[in-house]
């Protein structure tokens, strides 16, 4: 982890992109009823309520109402609905 | 798509693991503790379906009811709803409106009766309702009179005019105006059909031309006379005729074998003759130009054969002269004859004229009806 914390310093220091050097998971919300999350690596939890995804920097927490995961491939993961908070833990 | 349920404990393994085999979900929700609703595409079905069946899952396919499948594909394509409305929209705002004002049995009144219609304001793209039909009809028959009646209907978005023209009816008569029916050639009387009117000859009779045939006045009960117009057809045999003559004596032409030359040099400008020829009584002449030089200055040679003929008469066959007289009198006389009529007799005269030509004279009957009425011949 550290050795991971001292190259994510370099990259920030270089202006290289994180997401694409690390495999860091890249999280773009829409408006306020989407957000898409790429390179995430599978499903903790699924619920109206909360969801929770794997990535490369941690668990990734998205809550809110009525949340529906609108797509999941591979690749990426599509969630709608009315989220309302976003937080990434260890 | 397809849309399934699926029931079992820790689905987020089954959401992981299907992620690493690379099938794509869609519209992943949570109904229950125990189940989730998913929609799969048709070629991942199986695998997926395979996939539950190895960790113990329960796969349930949904089938979506006509509305719930409207309805989605509504929410995907809302552009393409949002664009059927907006069709219906116009074409019932189009239905409206008069799109179109068609005229029929106006003939000669068609331009005014489209004038009219456009100042009143029957055009195209004029709302239905703003349009009275009442008062186009009665502006119609009052602004033109040649009509008689005037018949307006919407058909659709197009307004259909359809007019009627005024008839001329028989004019009335006076005594003495001339309505009788009088003979248009001579003839004899075949045949007298009178509608109206008091006839003057009967079958067999000899008419000539202008003689009144059916006068135009009948007698009442009470003896008084009435003028009426004279109608009626009276046919008679009529009669063409065609002349023509045909000589008697045919010329023929033979060359003796006498021939002279004359030849000329011609420039633009001028010609020599270098050798004049004595021309014959009769002759045949054969000219041929040949140029001989075409340098700044043309040449031109001009050599005029001239060759003796001798022109004998021969008398030839009565029998062919005067058959060659009758073909031509009968074409003349058949032009004379109305289209169509069926000749009934034909006579032929033959006579000499100075015993050289042969006149022959055809007459053609036929039969017409020769009624016409006074004034009009």
């Amino acid at each position: 982890m550290r050795g991971r914390e001292r190259i994510r310093k370099l990259l920030q220091a270089g202006g290289l992109p994180e997401d694409a050097l690390l495999s860091s998971a890249r999280v773009t919300m829409n408006g306020r009823t989407s957000v898409t999350i790429e390179g995430q690596r599978g499903v903790v939890e699924l619920s109206q309520s909360q969801i929770r995804l794997a990535t490369g920097n941690g668990m990734l927490c998205i809550r809110g109402c009525a949340l529906t995961l609108m797509e999941l491939t591979p690749a990426l993961a599509v969630v709608t609905g009315e989220p309302v908070a976003a937080a990434v833990y260890d | 798509m397809v849309t399934a349920i699926i029931r079992g404990l820790n689905l987020e393994k089954l959401l992981r693991e299907s992620q690493r085999a690379g099938i794509r979900l869609q519209q992943i929700s949570r109904m229950e503790p125990r189940a989730i609703r998913v929609r799969i595409s048709p070629l991942d079905r199986k695998e997926m379906e395979a996939l539950c069946q190895r960790f113990g899952w329960e796969i349930c396919p949904v089938k979506e009811g006509a509305i719930e499948r409207a309805v989605r594909f509504c929410r995907v394509r809302y552009m393409l709803l949002a664009g059927g409305v907006l069709c219906l929209m116009l074409v019932a705002a189009s239905t409206q409106m008069v799109l179109g004002v068609r005229v029929t049995g106006a003939q000669e009144y068609g331009g005014q009766v489209s004038g009219y219609l456009e100042r009143a304001g029957a055009r195209t793209g004029k709302l239905k309702r703003s349009l009275s039909l009442d008062a186009l009809r009665e502006g119609l028959l009052l602004h033109l009179p040649g009509l008689s009646h005037v018949s307006l209907r919407f058909s659709g978005s197009m307004l259909e005019v359809e007019c009627h023209l005024t008839r001329e009816g028989e004019q009335v008569v006076k005594q003495g105006t001339g309505n009788h029916l009088i003979a248009s050639q001579d003839g004899i009387v075949t045949k007298v059909a009178v509608d109206s009117g008091t006839p003057l000859v009967k079958v067999g009779d000899p008419v000539y031309a202008g003689q009144m045939l059916v006068r135009g006045e009948e007698r009442d009960r009470q003896g008084g006379i009435n003028p009426v117009m004279a109608q009626g057809r009276v046919n008679a045999r009529v009669w063409v005729q065609g002349s023509a003559k045909s000589g008697l004596y045919k010329e023929r032409v033979q060359e003796t074998g006498r021939t002279s030359r004359s030849v000329a040099i011609l420039t633009p400008w001028h010609s020599l003759t270098l050798r004049q020829a004595e021309p014959f009584e009769a002759q045949h002449e054969t000219v041929i130009t040949e140029k001989v030089i075409d340098l700044f200055v043309p040449l031109w040679r001009r050599t005029v054969i001239y060759e003796e003929i001798q022109v004998k008469r021969e008398l030839r066959s009565r029998t062919d002269a005067a058959s060659e007289a009758q073909g031509a009198a009968e074409s003349l006389a058949k032009k004379q004859l109305p289209a169509g009529v069926l000749i009934l007799d034909k006579w032929v005269e033959y006579s000499m004229i100075d015993n050289e030509f042969v006149c022959a004279s055809v007459v053609l009957e036929y039969e017409q009806d020769i009624a016409v009425r006074s004034g009009k011949e």
